[in-house]
């Protein structure tokens, strides 16, 4: 499945599952017979948007996690372990807010790290680091290579 | 124009708080139903979060509040000695409530209708049981890492025992987690022993330095005119020093190492003749730790110089010439040695501790220091959830990753448009806004 058509599937199942809440709160006021007033329906619809949310995958957190672009002392345990699966999609979101005003940086950063996750998952890391070997100058050449180390080694 | 305001804040809360009540009640009445899972450790979870409800606060907290102090008195060494102290009745008395009120759940599903039957079993004592069980283990669990956030706990203690199925499963898993845990505190805290003694150590060190630091140089020679005047003391006739060390008095002896170390000559010529041969040996060591008291710090010199002496005495006839040049070049070499090493090595410097070898490139490594302005974003502190800006560097290097990254993005994209082997029919999400 490509980038694309996950990240179309991603934004489906979040509106699925949004709506799906949104519905519940809805049927939940009409049984208690309270009034769906245009205020109620416009915060149910604010919260209940899609955001950008959907796109920060696991991988993209765990990723970000690794890079260091993200406070992990919340989910930092006495070992020094970092347990990026319990950070929530919208905490890196906020953090990346902070530093990546425009939504394009965003959805590049996203973007980069789906595609890595997708070459991992297909086996084409060692192609993926011969195209960096080849197209990249030097420095770029470590430091991206450092970084699909980083991001894509597996954890003991 | 406030009338509106409050409108709106009033239909908010409205809005907040059945939503919330709602929510609550959907999941009691799920955890209800769901107790008599086989699972060990969520039979001991499950009662806390019930427990929560009631208290409409955070159970973990309001436990933590209650234990404060024994948490803040709490050793390594003291292991686990403590534990929870069992809930009264009056605390129970909602939980109670809820428990008595589960044959009355009506908007779960229905397949777990027949769950909730089975649970009506149990009886509420048991269930009191298991909450006190749970709040134990928070306990541990607080103790045991008391770096980590309250609100980490429960998630530390998810990771730690999410595999565990039975009851005996569960306490072996918890077993080893602290005695793993125990080890670690043990060993940070030995560690964080060390280094306090050896920073305190080295702030002596470098007090004595810097106090001698003026007088090195005097040092130098005093140790200088010291090794001439033992030159001296060397040079006296073997057979007169060894009368001398006999006859040592014991008065001499007693005054021994607490005597001022520089000695001259002189001080043999004070050595009366009123002991016994018998008590020699002793005396000898302590006149000859008066005589080469200066050189005593150094245990090598004066152990040669004792047994040269030793074999003088039990040899009446030594050659005193020989011996007393082999010192006097031995003491000198030597005197050179300490001299220099006194120099060079006086502020005993602590070896830099091997920097660990870095995989990452060095914008990697630039994020992670948290030093002047290369802070990652910080989660602030209030109740926003926000993250507080990062410093200026940490933005830069953060840019400039994300510019490589996008490049490497485009280079994969145009790979696989040529026929590449990378296949990547990526064009990343929509560039709108979703």
């Amino acid at each position: 499945m490509s980038i694309q058509q996950a990240q179309t599937k991603a934004i489906h199942d979040a509106e699925a599952n949004n709506s799906a809440s949104k519905a519940w709160h809805i049927n939940n006021r009409n049984d208690r017979d309270e009034p769906l007033s245009d205020l109620v329906m416009h915060e149910l619809d604010k919260k209940y948007k899609v955001t950008e949310t959907v796109f920060i995958a696991p991988f993209v957190i765990q990723s970000i996690a690794k890079l260091g672009m993200v406070d992990t002392k919340v989910v930092t345990d006495q070992e020094g372990d970092v347990h990026a699966e319990f950070m929530e999609p919208q905490d890196v979101l906020s953090s990346l807010l902070t530093w990546a005003d425009d939504y394009s940086y965003r959805w590049s950063l996203h973007s980069a790290l789906q595609v890595v996750e997708s070459m991992k998952k297909k086996r084409e890391l060692k192609s993926l680091r011969s195209l960096i070997k080849t197209k990249f100058g030097t420095p770029d050449k470590d430091e991206l290579l450092s970084f699909i180390n980083c991001i894509t080694k597996r954890e003991v | 124009m406030s009338e509106g305001i409050s409108n709106e804040s009033s239909s908010q809360k409205e809005l907040e708080e059945p939503e919330s009540a709602a929510e609550n009640g959907a999941k009691t009445e799920r955890m209800l139903t769901v107790f008599d899972s086989p699972s060990e450790f969520f039979k001991r979870l499950v009662p806390m979060e019930l427990w929560g409800f009631t208290l409409n606060e955070d159970p973990v907290s309001r436990m933590m509040e209650s234990m404060k102090g024994t948490i803040k008195n709490w050793q390594p060494s003291d292991k686990m000695q403590y534990k929870m102290p069992d809930l009264k009745d009056k605390d129970t008395k909602m939980l109670r409530l809820i428990w008595n009120s589960r044959g009355s759940i009506e908007s779960i599903p229905i397949n777990l209708r027949e769950v909730a039957k089975l649970t009506r079993k149990t009886t509420f004592a048991h269930f009191k049981k298991m909450l006190n069980k749970g709040r134990s283990m928070f306990l541990e669990c607080r103790l045991l890492n008391p770096t980590l956030l309250e609100s980490a706990l429960k998630y530390e203690m998810i990771r730690a025992f999410k595999a565990t199925e039975s009851g005996p499963g569960l306490e072996e898993a918890r077993k080893k987690h602290n005695k793993k845990k125990w080890n670690s505190l043990t060993t940070a805290l030995s560690a964080k022993k060390k280094a306090k003694k050896t920073a305190t150590t080295t702030t002596t060190s470098s007090r004595a330095t810097t106090l001698s630091a003026g007088g090195t140089k005097k040092k130098v020679s005093d140790r200088a005119n010291q090794s001439l005047s033992r030159d001296s003391i060397v040079r006296v006739d073997a057979s007169s020093l060894v009368n001398a060390t006999i006859n040592n008095s014991v008065s001499v002896a007693s005054k021994g190492r607490a005597r001022a170390p520089a000695k001259d000559s002189t001080n043999t010529g004070q050595i009366s003749n009123e002991e016994s041969e018998e008590s020699s040996l002793d005396d000898d060591d302590m006149l000859l730790d008066n005589l080469t008291a200066p050189v005593a710090k150094q245990p090598g010199r004066a152990l040669g110089i004792k047994n040269n002496l030793l074999n003088t005495k039990t040899n009446s006839i030594a050659n005193s010439s020989s011996w007393a040049d082999d010192d006097n070049s031995g003491s000198e070499e030597e005197i050179e040695k300490e001299n220099e090493l006194s120099v060079v090595q006086s502020p005993k410097k602590k070896r830099s501790r091997k920097i660990k070898e870095i995989k990452h490139a060095d914008l990697f490594a630039t994020l992670k220091q948290d030093t002047a302005d290369r802070f990652p974003p910080i989660k602030s502190n209030d109740s926003t959830n926000g993250f507080d800006p990062p410093g200026i560097a940490w933005k830069s290097g953060a840019v400039r990753l994300l510019h490589v990254l996008v490049r490497l993005l485009s280079q994969i994209k145009e790979s696989s448009a040529l026929g590449g082997r990378l296949d990547v029919h990526s064009t990343g999400p929509n560039k709108s806004n979703p």
